[in-house]
């Protein structure tokens, strides 16, 4: 076989590219498993391949008929390397995980020849793309089937006022009770106004609405009415709840029609003795449970009730239900003071009230004991953001009755906001009974929620708190809180009991941030400059701002030591600013020291926040302007997770930085999402590959044919490919061969001061060729 | 896309004829009643019990009357085939012909299929057709034919449909339609019918051995151009520019190909493109350019994100691969002689040698058959899957050999 040639690596590169690029199209899960059976098989000259899911055989090719044999047997066959094909003979097999999704690519070529090392790496390569593109395919799956959902409910909502819409006046009629239900109009003005309406709408002499009186449940009282003359208000005010129509709608939860009153059954003496002809009941319902009655009656000889006129009184019925319902619900509000009306656990303030209470106890009683654990929800914003809220909420319930299954009845289990949780172990023997009953709460905790439909796994960090005796409840609760931050710290899924040392590490942590507000608003920090080398030529294309806090006693403090804080804190949006306009300001007197028609580009990094703020363009533009830099000087780096937070308003934020005419990179390209189809969604002109690949680089490693594919597909996007962290000859070697344009690291220089800088790209212009020799 | 059910081949009459036999008629009359006629009677001279016609044809012929006048001598006897761009007999090439070839005897099974209207679903439809080969009785060797339109569509998905329907035992040949370099409309012939946007396939088993061989003679020239756009096969741009621009400026094109569709054709057909795979190149026929969008037309998919190299073949190297494809199919005989060859051969290759050169590559492979009936046509396209799972070709020779 003789070598492809060019600058864009072996045969396999190529067909690695191409396999990307032809599976990152693919509309649904099935056509991108199938075309990756296709391709892979066809990269490798196989006769036959196969995509595995657990037992099951999702795609093949090359068996006769289309029937491969069953997982089992391709599983084993690919572990002893020969798989007897039809057709083909004793062939040569191969598998290869699709990391992530779970599936298993195999493929199998006959003859004696076996896959050699370079094939094996294309086909875990493409294992690990196809894995990627079906990640990305669920989701957009999922997505679109919540835009289906939505949709299909509003039909049904468009439908139901349509119906309504028919019915103007009963419309009216109940937007007006329902807009004193609303207003928390007075319980018995919106049972008049139900009350009122019905006999407007239906005409009948007679309504009456009835409910159970609480405090004898087998009679009913007359909560409002009209017709009936106030001198015999009392003969019908209390009755019993087997007696006459709105009785038995209650008892039978159903609409009662009775079209002949003076010959039914249970009818109420005071309406017989005044010869009723016809009454009609419909329930009345607290919570779906049917607690009263609203009914109709007329005088009238031979009146009937249609269908029509049995739906407007269901319809009223239904609006006293309504008001009923909501009555009891504020009613109940007073308990949800100190209740989360989520979980139904005790909220914060309940939970410190109880807390004090203890305490007190606790101070009186020698030797008594009291722990508080302070639990926070590790990945629970990842639920959210990916399942919606719904299932935030389903997982928060869930959590919620876990805990309340893992504690003694005496103990005290709360919900204080968000995804943190407490629970007061009242009087265990020792620390150790809680650190038992925290570790037996994490137990719990591990399996799988079944939140939708999908199994989501979510751990918890727990902080513990003994009392000694001497805190206030809120104090306790704020040491598990500090004791809950250092379990997170080291990683979540763990739990850490309360240390006094640890008021000192947030202490510092307060005073890191007290500084920091000092050091942005006296302007602390420099910029640091890492030069970009175009990898042909040599020469400095251009150098990333890095940011250094020069700390009046600490000397250089390095960004990962105030960064983090600052993001925390949004303090990063003055000091991202800064950094914008001193590089802005800085790059452009650099501009005269490259040769005429050359440009020297400067990148600056922008943080999460920073791109969600509301005018960044303006920010820009203005530095661009106070700067006077050619805005094709300026990139900015973004990285991966930022792109991926709310995507819409992302893509808009960016093309309006684009119309500046600046350019835009993705940083540290490939430790993220990845995602192609993503790439070609937003205005991106460079890659940044993450250092992770650089440094495994080298002939025939995975690093090397994932890169080079990295390289190829973002000269296909014509994004420009920037390595970053080239420390080794070899490495820079290897890119130059995979055809990065441009690089940077300690190779070609660390990061340096202003004014060294200057000289390096003065040095750089008189000996443009310098990597060239280096690396010769 | 209709499927007709395969038709089976009569079941072998008791008769002194040799196990199998093979035979190739030509006619280059103008009546194509009488030029169908004429080529069929002169193959069917060859033995009796015939099961399989197979028919290249010129695409000028009134083609239902071409049918009509072969089956007016072989009635019922099961036919496949195509329009050409060139047919290919024993005498020599030609235009404006037809060439029957006939096999038969007790030692042959034929099975035919046809669908229609197939260039939405290719895969399917070749799938379906080459089902065909279980309607045949087994026979130690087999082998399925199989006639397409190269204008409709990525034949590579041809490929893979019967290959998913056959698996690794079946090899599969044959070769695309052509329509003298048009590059209009191609047509497939099934039994009495003419249609177009088909695939026509026959299921051949036979006691006899069968051999294959596939060359095409290009090399790759020049620096690799990126396919920064291509959708199927469609190659929208190169290295960011216009396919088509990419394309004239660099082969410095002469000015006629840069505005009329024909004269581009015949310019294309020797400057084809190449692909980089494991054991060597690919080539893709450049079959037109669309002069509006300045994008270029292959006969099989071009994927995006991949390198390509202009290719050159010339008399030397074409021929070479000429002889090595004849001797390729001869050694799947095992040492035995051919009863004859079925060649498909790209029109590209017959752009390279010119008319005079091509009777001279005809002249060579009647030399390597060792005096046995040969039968072909100038293709848009073909077909050899041995081993993997691809197997369409451009500006490829494909010979096959039946023992």
């Amino acid at each position: 076989m003789e070598p492809a040639g060019g600058g864009s690596g072996s045969w396999s590169t190529q067909q690695l590219s191409e396999f990307i690029a032809a599976i990152s199209g693919a509309s649904d899960e099935a056509s991108a498993i199938r075309g990756a059976v296709d391709l892979a098989a066809g990269a490798v000259e196989a006769e036959v391949g196969a995509l595995l899911d657990g037992q099951e055989v999702r795609a093949s090719i090359g068996f006769p008929r289309g029937r491969p044999p069953d997982a089992a047997t391709l599983r084993a066959a690919a572990e002893s390397g020969v798989l007897e094909v039809p057709g083909a003979g004793v062939s040569r097999c191969i598998a290869v995980p699709v990391s992530g999704a779970g599936y298993d690519l195999v493929v199998a070529r006959s003859g004696e020849e076996e896959f050699s090392r370079e094939e094996a790496i294309l086909l875990r390569a493409m294992g690990r793309s196809l894995a990627q593109t079906l990640g990305l395919l669920r989701s957009v799956a999922e997505e679109r089937e919540l835009r289906q959902r939505s949709e299909r409910q509003t039909e049904a909502n468009y439908q139901l006022v349509e119906m309504l819409r028919e019915r103007q006046t009963l419309l009216e009629r109940l937007f007006r009770i329902q807009r004193s239900i609303s207003l928390r109009a007075p319980l018995e003005e919106v049972f008049d106004a139900i009350a009122a309406g019905a006999k407007e709408l239906l005409g009948d002499e007679v309504v009456g609405l009835r409910l159970i009186d609480e405090g004898s449940p087998d009679h009913t009282v007359m909560v409002a009415c009209a017709g009936i003359d106030e001198a015999d208000y009392e003969q019908v005010r209390r009755e019993r709840l087997s007696v006459g129509v709105g009785g038995r709608a209650i008892t039978e939860d159903r609409l009662v029609v009775v079209e002949d009153y003076l010959s039914a059954p249970d009818t109420v003496g005071y309406f017989t003795g005044h010869q009723l002809q016809a009454a009609m009941a419909a329930p009345v319902h607290e919570n779906g449970r049917a607690t009263g009655s609203l009914a109709v009656a007329s005088y009238r000889p031979g009146r009937t009730y249609s269908k029509a006129e049995q739906d407007i009184l269901l319809a009223f019925a239904e609006h006293a239900s309504l008001a009923l319902s909501d009555a009891k619900t504020v009613q109940k509000m007073q308990h949800q003071a100190f209740h989360d009306p989520l979980t139904g656990l005790p909220n914060r303030a309940l939970f410190l009230d109880r807390l004090s209470g203890s305490l007190r106890r606790a101070r009186r009683e020698v030797g008594s004991h009291l722990a508080v654990l302070f639990i926070d929800l590790d990945r629970f914003k990842v639920v959210n953001d990916s399942l919606g809220h719904a299932a935030g909420d389903e997982l928060l319930v869930e959590v919620g009755t876990r805990l309340q299954g893992c504690i003694r009845e005496i103990d005290t289990a709360a919900r204080l906001g968000g995804d943190e949780f407490a629970v007061l172990v009242d009087d265990p023997r020792d620390t150790g009974e809680a650190v038992l009953l925290v570790e037996r709460l994490l137990e719990r905790l591990r399996p799988p929620f079944h939140i939708g439909g999908k199994a989501v796994s979510v751990g918890a960090a727990v902080g513990v708190a003994m009392a000694t005796g001497r805190e206030e409840a809120s104090e306790l609760l704020r040491n598990a809180d500090l004791a809950m931050y250092r379990a997170k710290a080291a990683g979540g899924g763990r739990y850490a009991v309360f240390e006094p040392g640890m008021h000192a590490e947030v202490l510092h942590r307060l005073d890191l941030e007290g500084e920091l507000r000092r050091a942005v608003a006296e302007g602390e920090f420099v910029l640091h400059y890492q030069p970009v080398i175009d990898l042909v030529t040599g020469a400095a294309t251009g150098a990333e701002a890095l940011v250094r806090w020069n700390h009046p006693e600490r000397g250089l403090v390095m960004p990962a030591d105030f960064i983090p804080v600052a993001e925390e804190t949004g303090l990063i949006v003055p000091l991202g600013r800064w950094v914008l306009e001193e590089a802005a300001r800085q790059a452009t007197g650099w501009q005269h020291l490259v040769g005429r028609g050359r440009r020297f580009e400067i990148s600056v990094n922008l943080s999460a926040r920073q791109l969600q703020g509301p005018d960044l363009p303006g920010q820009v533009a203005a530095s661009l302007k106070s700067s006077g830099l050619d805005p094709e000087c300026l990139t900015l780096e973004l990285t991966e997770t930022s792109l991926m937070q709310d995507t819409e308003g992302t893509i808009e934020q960016l093309h309006g930085l684009k119309k500046l005419g600046i350019r835009l990179a993705i940083d540290d390209f490939g430790t993220g999402y990845s995602s192609l189809g993503y790439l070609k969604r937003f205005p991106i002109d460079a890659l940044k590959i993450d250092r992770s690949f650089v440094t495994g680089i080298g002939r025939g490693s995975e690093e090397s044919a994932l890169a080079g594919a990295i390289i190829t597909l973002a000269e296909t996007l014509r994004l420009v490919t920037v390595a970053e962290g080239i420390e080794e000859v070899g490495q820079l070697a290897e890119l130059r061969r995979l055809n990065c344009r441009r690089g940077q690291g300690y190779l070609f220089s660390k990061p340096m001061p202003p004014a060294d800088l200057e000289d390096f790209i003065r040095a750089g212009a008189a000996r443009p060729e310098r990597v060239s020799r280096r690396t010769a | 896309m209709s499927v007709l059910q395969p038709v089976a081949s009569p079941a072998p009459s008791v008769t002194s004829d040799p196990q199998r036999w093979l035979a190739v008629g030509r006619s280059s009359a103008a009546d194509a009643e009488r030029a169908g006629t004429d080529a069929a009677t002169a193959a069917l001279a060859g033995g009796e019990s015939p099961g399989l016609l197979i028919v290249f044809c010129s695409d000028a012929y009134d083609l239902p009357a071409l049918l009509r006048g072969i089956g007016g001598v072989a009635p019922g006897v099961p036919l496949v085939g195509c329009s050409t761009a060139g047919e290919i007999a024993t005498d020599g090439p030609g235009d404006a012909g037809v060439v029957v070839t006939a096999l038969g005897g007790p030692g042959f099974s034929v099975a035919t299929a046809v669908a229609q209207g197939v260039s939405g679903n290719l895969r399917e439809a070749a799938a379906e057709v080459a089902a065909c080969m279980e309607a045949v009785e087994k026979r130690e060797h087999s082998i399925l034919l199989l006639l397409t339109d190269g204008l409709g569509g990525n034949q590579q998905d041809v490929v893979r449909g019967a290959y998913g329907t056959l698996g690794a035992a079946i090899p599969l040949v044959g070769g695309c339609a052509g329509d003298g370099l048009k590059m209009k409309r191609t047509f497939q012939l099934h039994g009495g019918e003419v249609i177009e946007d088909g695939i026509v396939a026959a299921a051949i088993s036979s006691d006899g051995p069968i051999g294959i061989g596939v060359r095409h003679g290009w090399r790759k020239v020049g620096e690799p151009m990126l396919v920064t756009g291509s959708a199927g096969n469609r190659v929208n741009t190169l290295d960011d520019r216009p396919a088509l621009d990419v394309y004239l400026d660099r082969l410095a094109a002469p000015p006629e190909a840069r505005t009329d569709p024909a004269a581009f054709t015949r310019f294309a057909i020797t400057h084809p493109l190449g692909l980089s795979r494991r054991s060597g190149e690919e080539v893709r026929f450049v079959g037109e350019a669309n002069f509006e969008d300045r994008s270029l037309g292959c006969i099989a998919e071009v994927p995006q994100g991949g390198l390509t190299w202009f290719m050159e073949g010339d008399s030397d190297s074409v021929l070479e691969a000429t002889d090595a494809a004849c001797a390729d199919a001869l050694t799947g005989l095992d040492g035995g002689a051919p009863l004859g060859f079925l060649a498909f051969d790209c029109i590209a290759r017959r752009g390279v040698l010119g008319d005079e050169g091509i009777k001279g590559e005809v002249a060579r492979i009647g030399r390597q058959a060792g005096g046995a009936p040969v039968a072909g046509f100038y293709t848009y396209g073909e077909i050899a899957r041995t081993n993997g799972v691809s197997g369409f070709h451009n500006q490829t020779l494909v010979v096959l050999a039946l023992g």
